[in-house]
């Protein structure tokens, strides 16, 4: 793998999306569409490739536990210039990067063979698999962009597919709305990905990631200090960015509606890996977010309070995949957190677990929602594991994955959240909150292994409420979906184990023992860390046994999340008070309705309704009354002096009209020339 | 030799349409002289491309003279890079302007042809003039042509919309007449080059010049347009054939930023930068206020007339930061909205055309009933949106980053453009392609190849120029920065910081970017 090949990694997806969407708009007018096999053999083959690349330019980046080889970097083209900055097109694959290219590519594909069979029947199958394709460039392109711009190229392309996806069944009013919100609340955290880009490019003169942590890294204390406004406003701004694109408040209440789209959809871009891409943001800019005390206060009060929400808000879902995206928005802000409290490399950890799991529970549900002929009302289901094996073996490996119960991938990941919380040291008003932060932060795990438990309970484990009629037509997992099924919840089982690396340390990898992951992505992460646990020394913090902490944390962690899921089964064993009649509003009532729909109340009474109230005044009073009077009377007067020349031509042809204008050419000029004599 | 040819070619076409002979209401006639006007206009478009090469030597003769007056007026054309890609837009666009009018002129597509050549001649003229009053004569004659197409084509307010739009472009353009008058008789030349050094050199009063000042500055001002002289805008596009649009909206609008960057700018340096901040606050004025207004409409090609006020809006206050970055990116950004506007107009001509109905709730589903339209349409929306990849997106990122090195709250205020939009072109899109069909509406047929190719090379050089935008900024930002440079020194002269008092660390606006 060289480096002058990168650009085949995004381009390949790419190219299968420029295919797929040509044969669909081909195949427009035919009943069927294009052949689904070739559709789907070129759709899921563009990824793979890309996938294998990526481990082939992975394992040039050093082998596991070895030396920290120099990052891949190919400079494509030169996209700007001559306006004062001179910016290459350019790709870069380092730790971090490779990190998350394996996994979207990796995880990319497996959702990409469970869409063949999930869309199987629907007579865009094409289109879909375009747009798949499109947003794993989309993405890929995010992730290995070098510089700020290439990485927006990707950050906007991503949200373009969110929002095709979204509105995949445009039909449906509702769905092209949600479609809409999405790429708009996008569209507002992208205003602050500019700006906030454009503050660090007055600070540091570039926009290229490696200028600009090398900036960070060498700057001394009058450098911070002389651009500190800019610094801080600039990180803030770009964390706006990332609010948008992970789904956090005040930015967050597009994500469960993007759950109108197919299930597919919401497994890999709204819970696996493009609501990641802030995080990932974060973290490549983690030199700069260190030196900013202020924008780290930010990130970790936003992340810890869009954690809870997420997690009270999941709890009140009836809708099985608005349950699963309120989850995924707490389980963001517990990435966020970690980030804000400055372990970066933790938050990372818990965007891969997270990708398997959510994955894991997302493609679980939609097999239960095919096998059910489209219904998604938890209320509605219960004792599937009969009929629906695989979809519950997926869903049980993801629950115990995200409870955080032993020796999942959560128990790992999301106990190194809390841990880091605990020990962090974030500042507001000159007090240190991390601790009370982290305490916050415990219950939340314990709430969301309440949540998850509940799904699971209201879907498998609770006595059966499914309409008899359904029952008996229950659509069984198809090959396509399952295959992916079984490897994502394995997957969500040992992921986990990629921190701590026991199983390679057993297979005799050197060096394969802790912190396996921690070490990887150390080249780029580790520098940001270890000046913040220099500046917590130099401060004279006293630190605690960490030892000791870790494992308290584990225990106490353990001990909430089995807690929570012994609830979440108790209160739910029955299934719900009441089973609604088919076709009833899934949208939860009273405190959780308010709970769950305050943000988006506050923002139509506080943005939409505003603007579209200023819209039409400006419209109705500026443009047509005021203006339109002005004009009338200019035009009552010219009408006056003359039969308004214009309409005068409206009556002849064109030639003499023609003729008519030159001729009128030839009076100014003659008019010209003799006004000077 | 070439500019001279590039402005008499179009003219001479004009002539071929006009004396040609042929029943016009005859279709294959009309198909016929289509395809000759399609070839011509391609023609002149690949001769005008040697002038983004920096071809094209200087033409200077001396025509006559003005009685009265020491000056004579020069038959004087030249190019840099500002006109040269300018040229491009206009050469460019005029074929798909034929394209785009072949349905909408029916029987009548000789006289289509020759009054669009006509029109290309004058914005080619006037892109080229390097004499005060070759330019004046050019750039009120590019009205006429407009006016024969609205009068022959327009939609059922045309009367209404050719008052609004001869009177306001009149009355704007009057003073500046007075203004080039005053200028030939007080400094003895109508000249560009001779008339700045005569100017900077001090001859007139300061009352004068500032005078003369607002007298080219209203004309442009009305041109472009700028709030509150827009009023025009939306009557007159939405009353505009697709095809015409792609001319009038796509190309002629930028020629009155183009007034502003080749004449107002380096004539009045010390007025331009005395009264920058004013025509930055118009210029966000109007990027929002556009973009907001753009919300409230029930018309598609009002909409868009709004879309075009909002977009210019900020090129023009982009323009008065006098920043490099800004100057380039209201190059690139000119061409780009040149594109994407051209291929939106056509569309929404294309379905005017079927369903004599612009309105956004007259139409749905189109994503079922005509996929290869809203293809099309989704794909020219977003590059209107200034996705990334599109060459709206290069140009908005450097108007911008260029506003940020003015004044961090420029770029923040003008910022909320391109959300607003995003939501407005969403809109439009999610009308006219989602949901479905209104009841009683009959079945739209898709685009036809000919419409389809009218409007795929526009988005595919959106596309192209997106990736290269400094294909453009190479030679066009240097050529802008030159024309800004004596306004730039003279707001740097005037007061030690753009933004007194607002944030001291901004860098002062002489500094160059990226350093």
């Amino acid at each position: 793998m060289d480096a002058s090949l990168l650009w085949l990694i995004p381009a390949l997806p790419l190219f299968g999306a420029i295919l797929n969407g040509s044969l669909s708009l081909a195949g427009a007018k035919d009943s069927y569409g294009p052949p689904r096999g070739l559709v789907a053999t070129f759709a899921v083959l563009m990824p793979a490739i890309s996938f294998a690349l990526a481990v082939a330019a992975a394992s040039r980046l050093g082998s596991l536990g070895g030396e920290a080889m120099p990052p891949l970097r190919a400079e494509l083209f030169t996209w700007f210039a001559g306006a004062g900055l001179d910016l290459p097109f350019s790709l870069t694959i380092d730790r971090l990067s490779s990190l998350m290219l394996l996994f979207v590519t990796g995880i990319g594909t497996l959702i990409h063979l469970y869409s063949v069979g999930y869309m199987q029947e629907d007579r865009g199958f094409a289109r879909f698999m375009a747009y798949l394709n499109l947003f794993m460039a989309a993405m890929i392109t995010l992730i290995m962009g070098s510089s700020l711009p290439v990485t927006f190229l990707g950050w906007e392309g991503v949200g373009l597919c969110s929002y095709l996806l979204i509105g995949f069944w445009h039909k449906t009013p509702e769905y092209a709305d949600a479609a809409r919100k999405a790429f708009i609340y996008n569209r507002v955290g992208d205003l602050g990905f500019l700006l906030g880009g454009f503050a660090l490019f007055h600070v540091t003169g570039s926009l290229d990631y490696a200028a600009i942590s090398a900036w960070f890294q060498s700057a001394d204390a009058a450098a911070l200090a002389d651009k500190r406004v800019w610094i801080d406003a600039g990180l803030v701004l770009i964390f706006l960015g990332c609010a948008g694109k992970s789904a956090q408040i005040p930015l967050q209440a597009w994500l469960p509606d993007a759950m109108a789209g197919p299930t597919p959809v919401s497994a890999l871009i709204h819970a696996a890996t493009m609501v990641t891409a802030g995080v990932y943001l974060v973290a490549r800019l983690s030199d700069a977010y260190v030196v900013s005390s202020t924008a780290m206060t930010v990130v970790f009060t936003i992340g810890c309070a869009t954690a809870v929400w997420g997690a009270v808000a999941g709890l009140v879902q009836n809708d099985v995949k608005k349950a699963l995206a309120y989850s995924t928005v707490s389980q963001l802000g517990f990435m966020f957190m970690a980030a804000g409290a400055g372990a970066f490399d933790v938050a990372i950890f818990h965007v891969f677990t997270h990708a398997f799991f959510k994955a894991a529970l997302f493609l679980s549900a939609g097999a239960v929602i095919h096998g059910l002929h489209h219904e998604q009302d938890m209320r509605r289901m219960g004792g599937l594991r009969k009929q629906l094996p695989v979809a519950y073996l997926a869903m049980f490996y993801g629950w115990w994955a995200i409870t955080g119960l032993p020796f999942a991938a959560a128990f790992f990941s999301k106990d190194l959240i809390l841990e880091s919380a605990f020990a962090g040291h974030v500042h507001l008003f000159h007090a240190n909150i991390a601790p009370i932060v982290g305490g916050i932060a415990l219950a939340t795990a314990g709430l969301t292994a309440v949540y998850m438990t509940r799904v699971i309970t209201l879907v498998f484990w609770s006595p059966s409420r499914v309409d008899p009629e359904v029952k008996h037509h229950i659509h069984g997992t198809p090959m396509t979906m399952a295959i992916p099924l079984i490897i994502l919840g394995i997957g969500s089982l040992v992921a986990g184990f990629a921190w701590v690396g026991l199983p390679l340390g057993w297979l005799g990898v050197p060096d394969g023992g802790m912190a396996f992951l921690q070490g990887w992505l150390a080249p780029v992460v580790g520098a940001a860390q270890a000046k913040l646990a220099a500046a917590a020394t130099a401060a004279g913090v006293v630190h605690g046994d960490h030892h000791a902490l870790a494992w308290t944390v584990a225990g106490v962690g353990t001990l909430v999340a089995g807690f929570g899921s012994f609830l979440g089964y108790w209160l739910w064993r029955n299934g719900p008070k009441e089973v609604p009649a088919a076709g009833t509003s899934t949208a939860p009532t009273g405190f959780g309705g308010g709970w769950t729909f305050g943000f988006d109340k506050a923002a139509d009474w506080l943005v939409v309704k505003p603007v579209t109230v200023v819209a039409f005044g400006i419209y109705w009073v500026v443009e047509l009354a005021i203006l339109g009077v002005a004009g009338w009377l200019t035009g009552a007067g010219a009408r006056a002096l003359g039969d308004g020349y214009a309409f005068a031509l409206q009556r002849s042809r064109l030639r003499t009209s023609l003729a008519l204008a030159m001729l009128g050419l030839a009076a100014a000029i003659a008019a010209l020339i003799m006004v000077g004599s | 030799m070439l500019l001279l040819s590039l402005v008499l070619a179009p003219i001479a076409a004009a002539a071929i349409a006009v004396f040609a002979h042929g029943k016009d209401a005859d279709q294959q006639a009309g198909d016929s002289a289509t395809r000759l006007g399609l070839v011509i206009s391609l023609a002149i478009a690949v001769l005008s491309v040697p002038l983004v090469l920096g071809r094209g030597a200087p033409l200077d003769v001396a025509w006559f003279a003005l009685p009265g007056t020491e000056a004579v007026i020069h038959l004087s054309l030249g190019s840099d890079g500002i006109s040269a890609w300018l040229v491009q837009l206009v050469t460019w666009l005029t074929p798909f302007a034929i394209l785009g009018g072949r349905g909408v002129a029916g029987g009548r597509m000789r006289e289509y042809l020759a009054a669009v050549f006509v029109c290309e001649a004058m914005m080619i003229g006037a892109l080229l003039a390097r004499d005060l009053v070759l330019f004046y004569v050019c750039f009120e004659a590019m009205l006429l042509p407009v006016l024969v197409l609205l009068a022959l084509f327009g939609g059922p307010e045309r009367r209404q919309a050719a008052l609004w739009f001869v009177l306001m472009t009149m009355l704007g353009s009057v003073p500046m007449l007075v203004g080039i008058w005053v200028i030939a008789a007080k400094l003895g030349t109508t000249g560009l080059a001779p008339a700045i050094e005569a100017l900077r050199s001090g001859h007139l009063p300061a009352s004068t010049t500032d005078w003369l000042f607002w007298s080219f500055a209203l004309a442009f001002a009305v041109k472009v347009p700028l709030v509150p002289l827009h009023a025009w805008q939306a009557r007159t596009y939405s009353e505009l054939p697709g095809g015409v649009a792609v001319l009038v909206a796509g190309a002629m609008a930028k020629l009155g930023v183009y007034g502003f960057l080749q004449f107002v700018l380096p004539l009045f340096p010390e007025q331009s930068a005395a009264h920058a901040q004013l025509f930055i606050v118009l210029g966000v004025i109007g990027a929002v206020g556009g973009a907001v207004v753009a919300l409230a409409q029930d018309d598609a090609k009002r909409l868009l007339a709004y879309s075009s006020l909002s977009h210019l809006g900020l090129v023009v206050a982009g323009i008065f930061t006098f920043q490099q970055a800004a100057l380039a990116g209201a190059a690139v950004q000119m061409v780009a909205h040149g594109l994407s506007a051209a291929a939106l107009f056509l569309l929404v001509g294309a379905i005017e055309e079927r369903t004599r109905s612009p309105y956004l709730d007259d139409h749905g589903a189109f994503a079922s009933r005509a996929p290869l339209f809203s293809v099309l349409f989704v794909i020219s929306a977003l590059a209107a949106a200034g996705l990334p990849g599109t060459a709206n997106f290069a140009g908005e990122f450097l108007l911008l980053l260029g506003a940020w090195q003015y004044a961090p709250w420029v770029a923040a205020v003008a910022g909320l453009s391109v959300i607003l939009g995003a939501a407005y072109l969403l809109i439009l899109v999610q009308k006219w392609c989602y949901g479905s069909a209104p009841e009683g509406r009959a079945e739209v047929s898709d685009l036809t190849a000919r419409e389809a190719w009218a409007v795929v090379p526009l988005l595919a050089a959106s596309i192209w120029l997106g990736f290269q935008p400094g294909v453009i900024s190479r030679y066009a930002g240097p050529s802008a920065e030159a024309m800004a440079a004596p306004a730039r020194s003279a707001a740097a002269a005037v007061k030690p910081g753009p933004t007194p008092a607002a944030v001291p660390t901004v860098a002062p606006a002489t500094a160059q970017v990226g350093n």
